[in-house]
């Protein structure tokens, strides 16, 4: 366990629900806190009797769901200003086509609600960047804070109650928790990277029979003895 | 660019990505098992399973031993900052390197349950801190309702299901 998770632990005992609180919004706006084994340290601690598991869920559901609103507050200030400077900046032209940007923005808002729900919880190292790019993306706020709240619920009861139910062996349980999130999101990758492939490879298929299509018809007038009778 | 490259490169990028992902889903297998053994090992009350983080209420807790008996071998007042404290920053607090400080306490603990007849050992009852031997105060002060229960569940459903061995951790390891 690293020194900084056993200071964390260590201000968390000392500060009680407060300093859970300020640990879990810094880390929910974007910064690179182990709040998830914070959490299962704390269902450990509730089991003894040191915190109080309604009260520590209450806590983090809180922290989490105003830290994430402050992240989507700043993409939707700046975030949004930058992509409309890049949008119609030379350098964003040069790199970024027009329509591929609107293409993002009305896909994110049609599917964007499930990467802010699943980012809570099964991929959490995304959170941050989730909330930034719905702010960005203009995603209207009661939409996110409905499925951010209900992401965030089960982000924090799923370690608060392992932690809780395991005691001393919350950390083989982050363990499990982190390598788990790490296969989700290569999984995710693999899926979309499929998705892809097969696409391209479809449309080399297409090329290639419209090539021959092609190739056929310039060939068709070499091959006929006779000219169609219009041309005669 | 040129469909048949941009082909040629997604292949490439989906096959480190299958690669990655079949390592995180070996590296989870691996996690899981290291889980039950180190359970195994904290609900028979294995005194190697005492780690840095650990408060001396928590120690006391979980191995069955008297907070002030912890509290006089470890030269600790009743100031509740320090008594709260983490081993790892009690070891910095008392000067001493951590891994002494938890020696000193495994053999402590030895001590006590050598010389104490009659005292509960984990070794064939439910484990303490978890769930299964929240006895007496804490069961009902901490635990009521739906959410522990589903722990509960949740903890032996985790604790009891087979997983293929894909490789067999020696307890001797599992200990360091």
């Amino acid at each position: 366990m690293s020194v900084f998770l056993t200071s964390l632990l260590n201000i968390m005992q000392n500060y009680g629900y407060p300093a859970l609180w300020v640990s879990i919004f810094i880390a929910a706006v974007g910064l690179p806190l182990p709040i998830a084994l914070v959490l299962l340290a704390a269902g450990a601690f509730a089991a003894l009797g040191d915190f109080n598991l309604v009260l520590l869920t209450l806590i983090s559901i809180s922290a989490s769901v105003a830290g994430d609103s402050l992240g989507y507050a700043i993409g939707r200030l700046w975030g949004s200003k930058g992509a409309d400077w890049l949008d119609h900046s030379k350098l964003g032209k040069r790199f970024l086509k027009p329509d591929s940007v609107a293409r993002s923005r009305l896909y994110f808002k049609k599917r964007g609600g499930w990467a802010i729900f699943f980012s809570r919880f099964l991929v959490a190292a995304l959170g941050g960047v989730v909330n930034l790019l719905a702010g960005t993306e203009l995603y209207p706020y009661r939409y996110f804070l409905l499925f951010d709240i209900a992401g965030e619920v089960l982000g924090a009861l799923i370690p608060l109650l392992l932690g809780f139910a395991f005691g001393a062996s919350w950390e083989a349980v982050g363990d499990i928790l982190g390598t788990f999130s790490l296969l989700v999101l290569g999984l995710l990758i693999v899926i979309y990277l499929f998705i892809r492939l097969l696409r391209y490879a479809r449309g080399v298929q297409k090329a290639r029979a419209t090539a021959a299509y092609k190739a056929s018809i310039l060939e068709a007038p070499l091959q006929s003895p006779e000219a169609p009778p219009s041309q005669v | 660019m040129n469909a048949r490259l941009k082909l040629v490169i997604t292949g490439i990028l989906l096959c480190l990505a299958l690669g990655l992902t079949v390592f995180c889903a070996v590296q989870t297998v691996q996690a899981f098992q290291r889980f039950q053994q180190e359970h195994k090992l904290a609900v028979t009350g294995d005194v190697s399973t005492i780690r840095p983080w650990m408060t001396v209420p928590f120690i006391a807790h979980f191995y069955h031993v008297p907070e002030s008996y912890l509290d006089q071998l470890l030269h600790i007042t009743n100031d509740r900052a320090v008594h709260h404290l983490p081993l790892r920053e009690l070891a910095a607090h008392v000067n001493r390197p951590v891994d002494g400080l938890i020696h000193d306490i495994q053999h402590a603990i030895l001590n006590y349950r050598k010389h104490r007849t009659g005292v509960r050992t984990r070794a064939g009852t439910s484990p303490a801190p978890t769930l299964y031997a929240l006895r007496g105060p804490h069961r009902y002060r901490v635990g009521a309702g739906l959410a522990p229960a589903l722990a509960h569940t949740f903890a032996r459903a985790m604790v009891h299901s087979p997983v293929p061995a894909l490789v067999n951790i020696p307890a001797e390891r599992m200990r360091a």
